[in-house]
């Protein structure tokens, strides 16, 4: 079964000074439960914006993308976001942690937004220890390496054991050794989950881990 | 409940979110302890002025009153006492002279007590009137030196013989009589009857006396109001101590306005303080929209937090507030002389509802921009906040401060006018800081200043106004307070002298003069109003009680060729100084009567007519403590009429052998001593001085926070700019002179504005609220200036001095 699905997917921006913009352009994808796949282009080529349609965080100008069966574009913000509630998990170049939260804090957020959500604490826990964190829950972001960032990011995108991950860029601000340590973590923790992992990159040694790969120019895909 | 206590600490931990809440903090501490004082000082003032009247409430009449009142008044367990005044003659042997006769029921007075002695000078004691012999009255100095005798001695009043038993020193009610010519007489009424001077045709004034807890009074007066006949007034608390008041009125004015300062300076803080949070929030808004997170969802996580910050922020800010009027009362009740009633719990309410309209109405516009934001942005690296209406903004933001102005004013009319003030205050900042900063800019370049850029423009506009309240507040309570003692000088009259004979104005002067004492001798003369433009009225006529009271009352009318000190025409001309006709009237009884420049006013001046036209009128300064008019004549219209003189002296301490010798000189002359009253008037201004300083403290808090709200609200900004400017080059030295100076032109310029403006509304509150004239004051420009740039300088470098440290690699980041 396909959990993500595109069908003549656009995308036209207009600038301040009223010129049109095509960042995307017919873009047909299929991505089945399960299944790695790797988003990469040039700086510009639109990757990061096809993302944001893939996971309902922005509408297409053109064509239909669905989530989980559904179509997005009939649906208004807050339906896209009940979509994705507890069902899809995202991980971020800048790890976007609440810098008011500590760690354990920070991954049980996702759970708390759920409100069919029990024993919140002892999964984010569980989540944190996954990761190799667990001495560490108190902290907040601002005492933790970058390293670190990104393993609770990790640990809350996969504590409300998502179907679909979307990753942008997750090592693009980490120094090689601790970016692949993040990849090796990122890929175990899809594979136990059974979970679908939709990544964009610019590394191509990165994609050629997934088991799809998608080259993006100039807003159109090539392979 | 322990949902939102755990999420109120994770909030806690961002420093917007202290910010907001220190702001909140300081206005309801400001809003709470003005509030439990004002409240107390209200209350002990009102209790001095039942005592000045005799009980809660008292029903006056021309008619006898029906017992129904009384009756209904035991039944709900209030306690009651009745008056009967009328004139009558009082003789020994030849001698005769006219008393006012108070019959007073046994439990007269309901507050305060009369005071009496032996003699005029002798030891002063409490006489109850259940006490008194069954022949025994009680009689003012005045009316022994006018029959010359003694205490315990035999008059004849009416049919009865009474005896004087003692002089009476102080007693309530007596306020409205210290012009009244005849002395008082207090007869037990149940000796009245015999007297036989009471017949229906009788001139007498009626009163019945309640007193009980201002629940039940208030109850009680609600029942009887409709009851009561169109003879029939009720006289309340305004007829206490109308000086006293006044001065009271004006001190809880003063502190009003101060906290009000207080909290719209808070105001701009939690404005800030929130535009910084939701700039702070706006990436995890976008996280937990991708997360799932609904826009209701994330209302209630930020609304129940700001919610929950201002009850905490209200409850704490109560007992803060509560601890420090303790402080304030304690000053006050020994000069007020009696236990302060305990605090009302409105305060708290207040309080509570001052945090929750800021909260509402100074975050609210940014929270509905921090609920749209769109979760794309958070891929796409932006921070940026949809934009909500201009419109929704100001009108949130005007409804907010205008609701707090009338929870602080309760008067719509003045929150109005002053919103309006602080809407113009901001347009002027804005527009005067744009023009300066472009000014600036221009020479800038010459001199090497930092850029003005539209930042600079909006902080000047913040500290600006928050130095503009401080400073206004400053010129108020400095410059104003010390006008306004002015006008109550050490020398204002301590002595009222009345029932001086036109053949001993001569030899008074002499006397006085001997002492260097000069002062203007004024003659009165009792005139009952009859008519209006030709036409007989009554006290039908009108439907408020004051204007009642002057048809029933007789006035005291005077004339000379001067005007007296402290009256300013407002309309007209004074009158030439041989002039015979024309009258001069004060503007606030023109008002309640309904008169107006040239109305004939027609008086019955000892059984005579006489008519005039209204040519001036007046404002009269009634705390002036001199003898005040409502009506004057013409200097030469009295010179045929019967009259007696009155004056005002101010003695000093070593000048008091003067009244002994004078009262001997002059036997028939009384002296009131007022000094009792003028302390305590001067000692309230002190205290509502010293009141309004430990206030201003709150509003300097306020300031300080909203400096750093408004520094944190950059900082993100700056940590980036230094991070850039290092990246170029600039070395620490370059970026802490530059720092410092562009903090030190903003609060220059800010100052300098601020102290303007303050300047201006500082004299226009001077005579509009407080009848003062205006005064430039250069020095406050200077200090101002000075002031905003040394302070903004210094705080805003302390608070960014850490970014210099900021490595230019954290850009890569």
């Amino acid at each position: 079964m396909n959990v993500i699905e595109t069908k003549n997917l656009g995308k036209r921006l207009s600038t301040s000074s009223n010129e049109e913009l095509l960042i995307l352009d017919n873009i047909n994808l299929h991505i089945a439960q399960g299944e790695s796949v790797a988003i990469t282009g040039e700086s510009g080529s639109g990757k990061t914006t096809l993302l944001g349609l893939l996971a309902g965080l922005d509408i297409p100008t053109k064509g239909e993308a669905s989530l989980l069966g559904k179509a997005l574009s009939p649906l208004d913000e807050d339906e896209r976001a009940a979509l994705r509630l507890g069902k899809v998990g995202f991980v971020f170049q800048s790890f976007h942690l609440m810098d008011n939260l500590n760690a354990l804090e920070n991954i049980m957020l996702p759970l708390e937004l759920d409100k069919g959500s029990s024993d919140i604490r002892q999964r984010a826990l569980d989540a944190l220890k996954q990761v190799g964190l667990e001495k560490r829950s108190t902290h907040l972001p601002t005492q933790l390496s970058g390293g670190e960032q990104q393993r609770v990011a990790l640990a809350r995108a996969f504590v409300s054991k998502p179907q679909i991950l979307f990753a942008d860029e997750p090592t693009g601000n980490l120094d090689r050794n601790t970016g692949e340590e993040i990849i090796a973590l990122l890929f175990d923790m899809q594979k136990q989950s059974d979970t679908t992992l939709v990544m964009v990159t610019h590394d191509d040694s990165l994609a050629m881990r997934c088991q799809t790969h998608y080259k993006l120019v100039d807003g159109q895909i090539v392979t | 409940m322990n949902q939102l206590i755990v999420e109120w600490k994770k909030f806690w931990r961002l420093a917007e979110m202290r910010l907001l809440f220190l702001a909140l903090l300081v206005a309801v501490v400001a809003v709470t302890s003005v509030g439990f004082f004002t409240d107390r000082a209200d209350r002990a003032m009102s209790q001095q002025a039942t005592t000045m009247l005799g009980g809660d409430m008292v029903v006056v009449s021309t008619r006898p009153i029906s017992d129904t009142f009384l009756q209904e008044a035991e039944k709900r367990g209030l306690r009651t006492a009745e008056t009967i005044s009328f004139p009558s003659m009082v003789s020994v042997g030849e001698k005769f002279q006219l008393a006012q006769i108070k019959a007073v029921s046994v439990e007269y007075p309901l507050h305060g007590n009369i005071e009496t002695s032996e003699s005029a000078l002798g030891e002063v004691e409490n006489t109850l009137l259940k006490r008194l012999e069954k022949d025994e009255v009680l009689a003012e100095s005045r009316l022994f030196v006018a029959l010359n005798i003694k205490a315990g001695q035999e008059v004849q009043l009416g049919q009865s013989k009474v005896r004087l038993a003692k002089l009476i020193r102080k007693m309530p009610d007596q306020s409205a009589s210290i012009f009244q010519l005849a002395p008082k007489l207090i007869l037990p009424m149940h000796q009245l009857k015999a007297t036989g001077l009471l017949t229906p045709a009788s001139r007498a004034r009626y009163s019945q006396l309640f007193a009980g807890d201002e629940k039940n009074i208030k109850q009680f007066t609600n029942w009887l109001k409709p009851q009561l006949k169109k003879t029939e007034a009720i006289r309340t608390l305004e007829d206490g101590l109308p000086s006293v008041q006044q001065a009271l009125q004006r001190g809880q004015r003063f502190l009003k306005m101060a906290s009000l300062l207080a909290v719209i300076l808070a105001g701009a803080g939690i404005a800030l303080s929130s535009y910084s949070l939701t700039q702070h929030e706006t990436p995890a808004v976008a996280v937990l929209k991708t997360m799932g997170a609904s826009r209701r969802q994330i209302l209630f996580r930020y609304l129940s937090q700001l919610f929950f910050s201002a009850t905490i922020a209200a409850l704490v800010g109560a007992i803060l507030g509560y601890i420090i009027q303790l402080f304030l009362a304690s000053y006050l009740q020994d000069f007020v002389g009696q236990t302060l009633p305990s605090a009302s719990w409105w305060p708290v309410v207040v309080g509570l509802f001052t945090a929750w309209i800021m909260v509402l109405g100074f975050s609210v516009p940014h929270l509905m921009r921090l609920i749209n934001t769109s979760p794309v942005q958070i891929l796409q690296g932006q921070s940026s906040q949809p934009k909500t209406s201009l419109f929704f903004s100001a009108f949130v933001l005007s409804a907010a401060v205008l609701l707090l102005m009338w929870m602080q004013t309760q008067d719509i009319k003045l929150s109005g006018i002053l919103l309006i003030a602080v809407l113009v205050a901001i347009a002027v900042f804005w527009l005067m800081a744009t023009l300066m900063l472009r000014v600036i800019r221009k020479l800038g370049e010459r001199w090497r200043l930092p850029k003005a850029n539209k930042r600079m423009a909006l902080m000047v506009v913040v500290f600006g106004i928050g130095l503009f309240s401080l400073l206004l507040l400053t010129t108020l309570r400095g410059d104003l307070i010390n006008r306004w003692q002015a006008s109550l000088p050490v020398s204002a009259p301590n002595h009222f002298l009345i029932n001086i004979q036109p053949d001993e104005v001569e030899p008074l002067q002499k006397l006085l003069s001997k002492d260097k004492i000069e002062t203007p001798l004024y003659p009165m003369v009792l005139g009952r109003l009859v008519k209006i433009n030709d036409k007989a009225v009554s006290e039908d006529d009108y439907e408020t009680d004051r204007a009642k009271r002057l048809l029933i009352r007789e006035f005291n009318m005077s004339a000379n060729v001067a005007m007296p000190e402290g009256n300013k025409i407002v309309s007209g001309d004074w009158f030439k100084p041989e002039a015979l006709n024309g009258l001069s009237v004060e503007e606030g009884i023109a008002k309640t009567l309904r008169l107006k420049m040239g109305d004939s006013m027609t008086f019955d001046i000892a059984g005579e007519q006489i008519t005039e036209k209204i040519i001036s009128l007046r404002s009269v300064n009634w705390d002036s403590m001199r003898p005040n008019f409502f009506v004057m004549m013409a200097p030469k219209a009295f010179d045929d009429q019967p009259k007696t003189f009155i004056t005002s002296i101010h003695l000093d301490d070593d000048q008091k052998h003067v009244l002994p010798s004078l009262i001997k000189e002059f036997p028939s002359v009384t002296d009131i001593d007022i000094t009792a009253i003028m302390t305590q008037v001067r000692d309230l201004i002190n205290k509502a001085a010293f009141a309004v300083q430990a206030i201003f403290l709150f509003t300097l808090v306020a300031g300080v926070v909203v400096l750093f709200a408004a520094l944190q609200s950059q900082k993100a900004m700056r940590r980036k700019e230094i991070a850039i400017l290092k990246s170029l080059g600039a070395s620490r030295a370059y970026l802490r002179r530059s720092l410092v100076l562009e903090f030190a032109m903003i609060g220059g310029l800010a100052g300098f504005l601020a102290s303007v403006l303050a300047l201006i509304a500082g004299n226009v509150a001077a005579s509009m609220l407080f009848d003062l004239s205006p005064e430039i004051n250069l020095m406050l420009i200077t200090t101002g200036t000075l002031l905003g740039a040394v302070l903004v300088g210094a705080a805003g470098y302390l608070n960014v001095r850490g970014l210099l440290s900021v490595v230019p690699v954290s850009l890569f980041r």
